[in-house]
């Protein structure tokens, strides 16, 4: 009932156009009573109850699926021991007229509505090979129930694909192109030009503080999804991101980058809510039948999505790889001893990046192993060779200020020590070992 | 004299994303100086205990290791009545590549697994290898009565 209502409420603040896409959970939940009914009025309730609460091999209902999800059939398997009439005493009696008096009711439902082809007893669908017997019955109004949420799931499905090819596809291609043009560096043939007169700085910032929000990360729930969105629209206008850019493209892009966001969460409830009416339809089938659908209706639907709830990952996979990489992150590139730009990038034979500076600091203090990894001698025996060249360039690219900046702290750094050299005044050098 | 980038960025994590059990935090008039809490750690004879420390970032940090102090009084065969600590990474297994936190965790990791084969306080190792019950016994009774107020 509750859930019905919340169903109800988020369907009116979506688009119009995707309201008739969602599960039709009011009339599965009808058809749910259809299948209570059709349990009780054919005998059924015994099988199904008596196989929860005893697990002995002799009698036992299997719930299963059969079928493709276009044409589906929810079999219960009831197994009747091949050897029952030569070992009687191996059954108790009580148990044994149980098992005969549900197959026989099942036998004459199938007399009386000869003509009816879903009723019944189906034909096996494989070859058994040990030495029981299975009666496999479908219920009318099984085949109904779960048809019908295929069919919704699939409506579902469909309009999710179709917004995610036309619509979310292209915008991030666009996007993608866009910023690039405003913001990287490598596209201009200009290069002395481009950092500079270019959106770069700003657009590192926005994804800077698109990753620290992580507005889409994690299986969050949709309302924390819109907080985080909200904190981060707040933080850009706070920072008058928009107003510094430069070009107007820059500003459109951005724009269309924060309606990609907000469609996104749109998206996300829609989708979130449909999975979540599957679920407790399912639940609320299970424990009104004594049947296990919510287990295993998702294990013969194995292949489809809409369990595997990666329609949305991949979005904001997709938005991630081709937009957020656009322009490399300054923490991505920074020497993990002094925390500032890894400038001349050094490569030991560990493969772990220092800058040079702080790599002649520890061969000084003869601190000569790698000091990420520990790889023995790796700072001994580091030389020029160890440049990283394209690594260089990469950060000469993109990182230019930063590159200045640290120029002129290493040109401070080495004023300071000449000046402790001249004055004889020594900070460093190897004192005792002294604990504390 | 500023500070390098490096410490300013150390204490801002710190501060937004402190590691469970530990705060460090600044002085104002020193910011190479910082008071540090350790909770005692869950299932040692420390638990319950809330052990002061102060730790101090050297001029040629990170190239030289922090200088780490227990305040509070202990009973640990790593630790001696000045509260000087036993542990390789503070003093020749140290690495420019790791941090105030790193060094942090690893007093706490220390807290859970005292190692009487490499003794700072003779007496108490020797307490913990002849009888490590009555050892942990007493380093509980030294818990609540130094740690917990």
């Amino acid at each position: 009932m509750k859930f019905a209502k919340t169903l109800e409420t988020t369907a009116t603040e979506l688009p119009v156009e995707w309201r008739p896409y969602f599960i039709n959970y009011k009339l599965l939940k009808k058809c749910i009573n259809k299948i209570v009914a059709e349990i009780e009025t054919r005998g059924l309730i015994h099988q199904i109850t008596t196989d929860s609460k005893d697990n002995s091999e002799t009698q036992k209902v299997e719930y299963m699926f059969s079928g493709d999800p276009g044409n589906l059939h929810p079999l219960l398997k009831i197994a009747i021991e091949g050897n029952d009439l030569s070992e009687p005493d191996a059954l108790s009696g009580e148990q044994l007229t149980k098992v005969n008096l549900g197959a026989a009711h099942l036998n004459v439902t199938e007399c009386h509505n000869g003509s009816h082809h879903n009723l019944g007893i189906s034909p096996i669908p494989e070859a058994e090979s040990d030495d029981r017997n299975y009666i496999y019955v479908e219920l009318d109004s099984e085949v109904e129930f779960f048809n019908m949420l295929t069919k919704d799931m699939n409506n579902a499905m469909e309009l999710s694909e179709q917004v995610q090819r036309e619509q979310y596809q292209t915008d991030i291609s666009n996007l993608q192109k866009q910023i690039s043009t405003v913001a990287n560096a490598l596209t201009t043939s200009d290069r002395q030009a481009s950092p500079k007169n270019k959106d770069m700085y700003i657009w590192r910032e926005i994804f800077r503080l698109y990753i620290e929000w992580k507005v889409f990360q994690g299986a969050q729930s949709t309302s924390y999804s819109k907080d985080k969105m909200q904190g981060f629209v707040e933080e850009i206008e706070k920072m008058k991101l928009m107003k510094s850019m430069k070009s107007n493209t820059s500003r459109r892009a951005l724009k269309s980058f924060l309606e990609l966001n907000s469609s996104l969460l749109v998206f996300s409830q829609f989708y979130t809510t449909n999975q979540m009416a599957v679920t407790k339809i399912l639940k609320k089938h299970d424990k009104r039948s004594g049947l296990t659908a919510s287990s295993d209706f998702p294990v013969f639907m194995q292949k489809d999505v809409f369990f595997a709830s990666g329609m949305l990952e991949m979005v904001y996979e997709f938005i991630n790889t081709k937009l957020v990489t656009i322009i490399p992150q300054l923490e991505d590139y920074c020497c993990p001893v002094c925390y500032s730009i890894a400038w001349r990038p050094i490569r030991l034979a560990c493969s772990h990046v220092f800058c040079v500076r702080c790599l002649i600091k520890a061969q000084k203090k003869n601190m000569l192993n790698c000091p990420i990894c520990r790889a023995e001698k790796a700072v001994g025996n580091a030389d020029a060779n160890n440049l990283d060249h394209s690594l260089q360039n990469l950060m000469q690219t993109y990182f230019s200020r930063e590159i200045k900046e640290k120029r002129k702290e290493n040109e401070r750094e080495q004023a300071i020590q000449d000046c402790q050299a001249i004055t004889g005044r020594q900070y460093t050098g190897d004192e005792a070992c002294i604990i504390m | 004299m500023s500070l390098p980038k490096r410490i300013i960025k150390e204490t801002e994590r710190l501060i937004a994303e402190p590691a469970p059990g530990i705060s460090a935090t600044p002085h104002e008039d020193n910011l190479r100086y910082f008071d540090v809490i350790i909770a005692g750690p869950g299932q040692s004879p420390f638990e319950g205990g809330v052990f002061k420390l102060e730790l101090f970032l050297p001029e040629d940090y990170p190239m030289a290791p922090p200088k780490v102090r227990f305040l509070t009084k202990i009973y640990h065969p790593n630790i001696d009545k000045l509260g000087r600590i036993c542990l390789d990474i503070l003093k020749d297994k140290w690495s420019p590549a790791l941090q105030i936190r790193t060094v942090l965790l690893s007093v706490q990791a220390l807290l859970s697994a005292p190692n009487p084969d490499d003794p700072l306080a003779n007496d108490v190792a020797q307490h913990w290898k002849e009888d490590e019950k009555d050892a942990i016994n007493t380093a509980r009774d030294w818990t609540r009565l130094y740690a917990q107020n």
